[in-house]
């Protein structure tokens, strides 16, 4: 929905951070299973805990409009298996004959649980709850319902096959729903993935293909973010994106560059653009920010 | 508007203000991951990204039935801590070896893995 005036909770993130910020202790973060680091994928989560800060801005021109999406996020480990989540997006639409809008998204909050990981297996999986609070965005562009979306990820690595050129292989995955508080809003089944090909892994740990910098910290990836239609009216009904891109992963933070391409006229009928850069803040402040406050 | 950005701001700077020192991953070795060499190596090195602690990060050698070839857990080097390396024997007869390490970076931060190579 799109109203012409702008209203937001400026509180809410500095207060946010500021709770984060008290107290600390020791642990890590990152989504690491053995010798299998899972990057953070741009169009869903990671299986991991994190303590991190991504920023993913994304452009599409569809129908003679111009959609810019600027996402960010903070996450803080409250445990070494538990953390917890900040996030909104500034939202842009330009052309079409229409008005320019432009605006805060509705605020959300979330939580993960690590529910398993197997180092020797290079498995691991999270639970997690998002809210996204109604009223709390910009009139101009926020939603006037609030959502819950419970969310299961995973990661699972190859490096166990007996194919060594299969073992840089990963796969992560996320399956969970949109439940909105207003009854005339769908419900929405999300079920995304991607296919990652880890250089880094290919030369650490199978063979040395003598990549240098800065392809040696590149994983070439593809990402399918899905989302099919549960009810009301339009049941059944999926779009989603095949974004092929990839990511490069350095020591305090990581950037990745995608498209998007729509899977079918539903979804739009343009080839959109990602760029992310994801801070990883238990690198940078390992004993403050970047530390559980819980060990 | 202005709020939220200045947050974002003020987070990474506060993030990125005490010292860092990041995961530690390998960034070279010797011998390669996955090599075939003629002649058998006297000692097996790896190169880390990052600064590692020289108690707690292990380096050892097996060969194709399990048995440690390398002597001791590995050292690291006492000018160059992000040198991680291990003796091998003199005579080290053909075969295929596994080098398993483990490290503790200097913020903590644990990884672990191991690589083949192989002596004709």
């Amino acid at each position: 929905m799109l109203h012409p005036s702008t209203r937001t909770f400026w509180w809410l993130p500095p207060t946010v951070i500021a709770l984060l910020f008290l107290g600390a202790a020791p642990a890590s973060a990152h989504a690491i299973a053995g010798q299998r680091l899972f990057p953070s994928t741009l169009t869903f989560d990671d299986p991991g805990i994190g303590a991190e800060l991504p920023l993913v801005f994304s452009h599409l021109h569809d129908d003679g409009i111009d959609q810019n999406d600027l996402g960010m996020s903070v996450t803080k480990p409250i445990t070494p298996s538990f953390s917890m989540t900040a996030a909104t997006d500034y939202l842009g639409m330009t052309g079409g004959g229409l008005p320019n809008v432009h605006g805060w998204d509705n605020f959300a909050l979330g939580a993960v649980w690590q529910v398993y990981l197997n180092p020797a297996t290079e498995s691991i999986g999270s639970f997690e709850i998002d809210r996204t609070f109604a009223h709390t965005g910009s009139r101009a562009v926020r939603s006037d319902y609030s959502t819950w979306s419970p969310q299961f990820n995973f990661g699972q690595g190859l490096g166990m096959v007996h194919a060594s050129w299969l073992r840089p292989l990963a796969i992560t995955g996320a399956i969970g729903a949109d439940l909105p508080n207003d009854p005339q809003v769908p419900r929405m089944l999300n079920w995304d993935f991607s296919l990652q090909y880890s250089i880094p892994y290919l030369q650490d740990f199978v063979k040395y293909a003598g990549v240098k910098a800065p392809f040696n910290k590149m994983t070439p990836l593809i990402e399918f973010p899905m989302q099919t239609c549960l009810d009301r009216g339009c049941h059944g009904q999926t779009t989603g994106y095949i974004a092929p891109g990839v990511i490069w992963i350095g020591h305090y933070f990581q950037w990745g560059v995608e498209l998007q391409v729509p899977v079918n006229h539903r979804t739009g009928n343009s080839v959109g653009i990602m760029f992310a850069f994801d801070f990883y803040l238990d690198d940078l402040s390992p004993h403050s920010f970047g530390k559980p406050l819980f060990d | 508007m202005r709020t939220l950005v200045g947050s974002f701001i003020l987070l990474i700077a506060l993030a990125a203000t005490p010292a860092a020192w990041a995961h530690a991953f390998p960034d070279n070795s010797s011998p390669h991951v996955g090599a075939t060499v003629a002649m058998a190596p006297k000692e097996v090195k790896v190169w880390f990204d990052g600064e590692i602690e020289p108690v707690f990060s292990t380096l050892v050698v097996k060969n194709a039935s399990g048995k440690q070839v390398s002597t001791g857990k590995g050292t690291v080097d006492a000018n160059n801590h992000v040198l991680l390396e291990t003796p091998l024997p003199a005579t080290l007869p053909a075969g295929t070896y596994t080098v398993y390490w483990s490290v503790i970076a200097r913020d903590g931060h644990h990884t672990e893995g191991h690589f083949p190579f192989t002596v004709k």
